[in-house]
């Protein structure tokens, strides 16, 4: 289920004790049964403990945040920690002010939007570092994510034992995800990936890939790091590329994120 | 509090096949109740949120037999509908003193700070690089900063934000990690 501005100002308004006590329970009742709500509010009790240390709650949210919120052993652990993450990069930004025009390390990615002005010099550094990323995918690289690895099997359109779209939990320790998808016949020279929400949002897009035999079957894989992901359905879109450079697409992987 | 009645290994089993006929998919069912059911006493401004939901689990173990067949909606609302009876004992009983208020312990600060560097270089530098640019400017220009920061990296901005979260979130998971090793 979708997650509206209303919800966000309920939710703000039930984590300081500020809430209606009817409203409070309907909502509490959707925070047992929907997961998109239970991770909003999750990401609302952060941005309440940040704005408390940047000073941006109104006078009567501070007086609620110290009297309820912060009554709760938990969240004064929470707020010890955004002191220390607050800190931390401080000093980084400080050690490292071209920290702030830099662009993110997925814009230097070869799969990331065009970025229009990029001197000659930036594009033989983009180049370079393009095409070293798309060797060590090609040989099946194992570039490590902090934690383990979860490797899931999708097949094309999801259907699995009776027609189920893929369903996996990701639990803490899961710092990345291999998927490995099954090619349905055809060969190309190379293939393309697109990984996209329900809704179409592209999240990670990958080119150039090529097959691999896992347990005697021809798959394409790509790994993703955890953090990419989170709880909600998606899709991989697979395409192939032609030798003269003709992408055909050859099917749809749908897969669901169940927790955590 | 008064306990008569304790969550066995059959009772559990008994909890996990009503929750899901797949047992994996009802042990992530159980703990998503539980975890958020955490969330829901403390919100609630409950001290002992841990204890009061374990309380409720335990009653709805021992309700199961009567209510299996005849219990027709999410089991999460049943876990509720207990969740609210067990609060309503909480508050009659007497109440129960407020925690200590967090002493400055500054030689504990130091300690999470330091786990914090180590656990910030164990992320992927792409990662790493967004936590500092999405945190880097909460008293400035946040929000457009953040809007340009979604921008560069193609995805919308609420999904920024659910992605910056989920760091935090491994971030801090590391960290209490890293601070209990200490400590062993």
């Amino acid at each position: 289920m979708k997650v509206d501005a209303t919800d966000e100002e309920r939710i703000r308004q039930y984590l300081l004790g500020l809430i209606a006590p009817g409203e409070g329970s309907q909502l509490e009742e959707r925070l047992l049964t929907d997961a998109v709500l239970y991770e909003e509010l999750l990401i609302v009790e952060d941005e309440l403990i940040d704005q408390h240390l940047a000073g941006r709650l109104s006078a009567a949210e501070q007086k609620s945040f110290e009297s309820h919120f912060l009554n709760a052993p938990e969240r004064q652990r929470k707020l010890r920690f955004a002191r220390s993450l607050q800190k931390y990069v401080t000093h980084a930004s400080q050690k490292t002010p071209e920290l702030q025009a830099k662009k993110p390390v997925f814009s230097l990615w070869p799969f990331s939007k065009p970025v229009l002005a990029y001197s000659a010099a930036a594009a033989a550094v983009l180049l370079v570092i393009g095409i070293s990323w798309t060797l060590l995918h090609r040989a099946g690289s194992t570039a490590t994510q902090p934690g383990s690895l979860l490797t899931v099997v999708l097949t094309p359109g999801g259907t699995r034992d009776g027609g189920e779209v893929k369903r996996f939990a990701l639990s803490p320790d899961v710092g990345s995800v291999q998927f490995l998808l099954q090619l349905p016949g055809e060969s190309y020279t190379f293939y393309s990936v697109r990984l996209e929400t329900a809704e179409g949002q592209v999240i990670e897009t990958r080119e150039k890939l090529v097959p691999e035999v896992v347990d005697g079957k021809k798959v394409i894989s790509i790994k993703l790091p955890a953090q990419a992901l989170y709880r909600a359905d998606f899709q991989i879109k697979l395409v192939g590329v032609t030798a003269q450079g003709q992408e055909e697409p050859i099917g749809n992987y749908p897969f669901r994120v169940t927790g955590p | 509090m008064r306990k008569d009645w304790v969550l066995t290994p059959e009772s559990f089993e008994k909890l996990l096949a009503w929750l899901d006929k797949d047992r994996e998919q009802a042990g992530q069912k159980y703990e998503d109740i539980r975890r958020r059911l955490i969330k829901i006493f403390t919100c609630r401004g409950c001290y002992e949120a841990e204890d009061r939901t374990d309380e409720t689990i335990d009653r709805v173990s021992k309700k199961l037999d009567e209510i299996r067949d005849t219990y027709t909606g999410e089991p999460a609302r049943y876990f509720f509908g207990v969740a609210n009876k067990v609060h309503l004992e909480y508050l009659r009983r007497k109440p129960v003193p407020p925690p200590q208020p967090p002493r400055e312990d500054t030689e504990q600060i130091e300690r999470e700070y330091q786990c914090l560097e180590r656990c910030m270089d164990r992320l992927t530098p792409d990662n790493r690089i967004l936590v500092l640019q999405y945190y880097e400017e909460e008293k400035r220009a946040k929000i457009d900063h953040r809007k340009r920061l979604a921008d560069q990296l193609g995805i919308a901005l609420n999904a920024l934000r659910i992605r910056a979260h989920r760091i935090r979130t491994s971030l801090e998971q590391c960290v209490q990690k890293c601070v209990h090793e200490a400590a062993a």
